[in-house]
């Protein structure tokens, strides 16, 4: 009975329910478009005025369908529904700044801008008692983060080479491990914050990062860092690596493997591309896009292994019961996502209409995931962030095992598109 | 003293204020070629670097590499 009321008394559940509450509105039609902010570059065409309405409806639809599961879970709805309407006006001042074109151009997106928002209120002017209601970064990420489940089609892995899967499967696991192992064990960092860091370089950045710390109920500081560290070097990789696959003398495949199998976010991995030539693009995008479909395994590995292996248990070995009692049960409704998905509505639907309506869901996704970045910022302070930096150790992890990672992933992609391996992939 | 009031009002012109020069400055150097080729390639063809995921990318590149 006690485990039948936790799937509307706690949040983890709302989650699921929320996020499928969204993918179901896209997949049954009933929802064709999400109200983004197009790219622009004079203030005159930032917001044109047929989106002010379909922008108002998405704050009203967001604010009741989180309102109901706040009500449920604390029963203080009045005071979130006066908050949530100003955080979500702080979150589409993140998106307008990420669209600019000069920002999209460096790949400073609303990810940054949200935070940047938050700890600009939280720290220059301190975050009002009455906007702390609105700030459910817990609610928003997780529901972010079970409707980017729908976003992972199993089925797309098997069409895209050996290659790409050599690349990107052989080298992820492996800098995963060794960066969780060198910050644990040689830097003595925190769990939490060397598996955030470690599934940011090892598997696609920002969104392996929040699926991580939401995995491992990492805290908001430690996600700040990381994805502070990872979005700045992810510029800096994105500007240097294409050069130093000149340098080399790698041609444009070997160069897009590489960079597909390095730089953090997707964004960065087309544009590195992009700049060496056609086929280097196709190629970084294919290795990028297979090691984004990881992120499922990697949420599903670090949840399981923190019930079982990092939190400590009252009665030693955690029985299956309390595993299944403290599991993380939105990384349930992300794998459900995924599996409905890849299984049910790809068949069902065709990979067309299938695409179409995940164009819709990932538009929900990156709303949910901005107003969760917003509300990490206006959580977070400068004191707990530099004491985070003490001695330089975050910013070490990063360094060496993005390194490693760059020089483990140039050996196999020399070894699988030289010729040693396999037979040079046609285009 | 400054009231919060006041105090909100400074901190959103310093935020816009420092965005706006941030745009006009990262734009010049882009161009010029000082943060980068990439970026200088990034700004003529107005290639959008952001993308978190590979949905929100073309699609039309993720075509499978071919054995």
């Amino acid at each position: 009975m006690a485990r039948l009321k936790s799937l509307v008394t706690t949040e983890d559940w709302w989650t699921v329910w929320i996020g499928a509450v969204l993918l179901a509105s896209v997949f049954t039609g009933i929802v064709d478009s999400v109200p983004t902010l197009s790219r622009w570059s004079s203030l005159s065409d930032s917001i044109p005025a047929e989106r002010i309405l379909p922008l108002l409806i998405l704050l009203v639809s967001v604010l009741i369908l989180t309102g109901i599961a706040v009500r449920v879970l604390d029963g203080n709805a009045l005071a979130y529904t006066k908050a949530f309407p100003a955080i979500f006006v702080l979150g589409t001042v993140a998106f307008l700044v990420g669209t600019n074109q000069v920002m999209a151009a460096y790949g400073l997106g609303y990810a940054l801008w949200a935070l940047v928002i938050g700890l600009v209120v939280s720290n220059l002017i301190g975050t009002p008692d009455w906007l702390k209601p609105g700030m459910r970064t817990e609610l928003f990420i997780k529901t972010g983060l079970v409707v980017l489940g729908a976003e992972v089609i199993f089925g797309k892995m098997l069409t895209l080479g050996r290659y790409g899967i050599v690349v990107a499967w052989g080298v992820t696991p492996i800098v995963l491990l060794a960066m969780f192992w060198f910050g644990r064990r040689v830097l003595r960092l925190p769990p939490s914050f060397a598996i955030i860091v470690a599934a940011a370089t090892s598997v696609c950045g920002v969104s392996a990062a929040i699926a991580a710390a939401g995995a491992c109920r990492a805290r908001k500081d430690e996600l700040t860092l990381a994805v502070g560290m990872t979005l700045i070097f992810t510029v800096l990789m994105m500007v240097f690596m294409p050069l130093l696959a000149q340098w080399i003398g790698l041609d444009p495949v070997m160069a897009g493997a590489w960079i597909g199998g390095t730089v953090d976010s997707t964004g960065a991995v087309a544009a590195a591309g992009e700049f060496l030539g056609p086929e280097a693009l196709q190629t970084a995008a294919v290795i990028k896009m297979i090691q984004n479909l990881l992120i499922g395994i990697m949420a599903f590995g670090v949840a399981l292994y923190w019930v079982a292996r990092v939190e400590p248990s009252s009665t030693g070995r955690p029985r299956l019961g309390e595993l299944w009692t403290r599991f993380p049960k939105f990384v349930l409704g992300f794998i459900g996502a995924s599996f409905v998905v890849s299984i049910v509505l790809v068949p069902l639907l065709g990979g067309d209409r299938v695409d179409e309506a995940i164009d819709t869901t990932s538009d929900f996704r990156s709303w949910f995931f901005c107003l969760s970045f917003l509300s990490i910022g206006l959580e977070s302070d400068f004191r707990a962030l530099g004491r985070q930096m003490a001695r330089g150790r975050p910013l070490l992890l990063y360094l060496v095992g993005q390194t490693f990672n760059v020089l483990l992933t140039l050996l196999v992609v020399w070894l699988v598109f030289s010729g040693v391996l396999f037979e040079v992939p046609e285009f | 003293m400054m009231t919060k009031w006041k105090r909100s009002l400074l901190a959103i012109a310093l935020f816009a204020g420092t965005i706006w020069l941030g745009i006009t400055l990262l734009e010049s150097a882009g161009r010029r070629g000082l943060a980068g080729n990439v970026v200088q390639n990034n700004l003529e063809r107005q290639t959008d670097a952001t993308a978190l995921f590979y949905t929100e990318i073309d699609r039309d590149i993720l075509r499978p590499l071919k054995d």
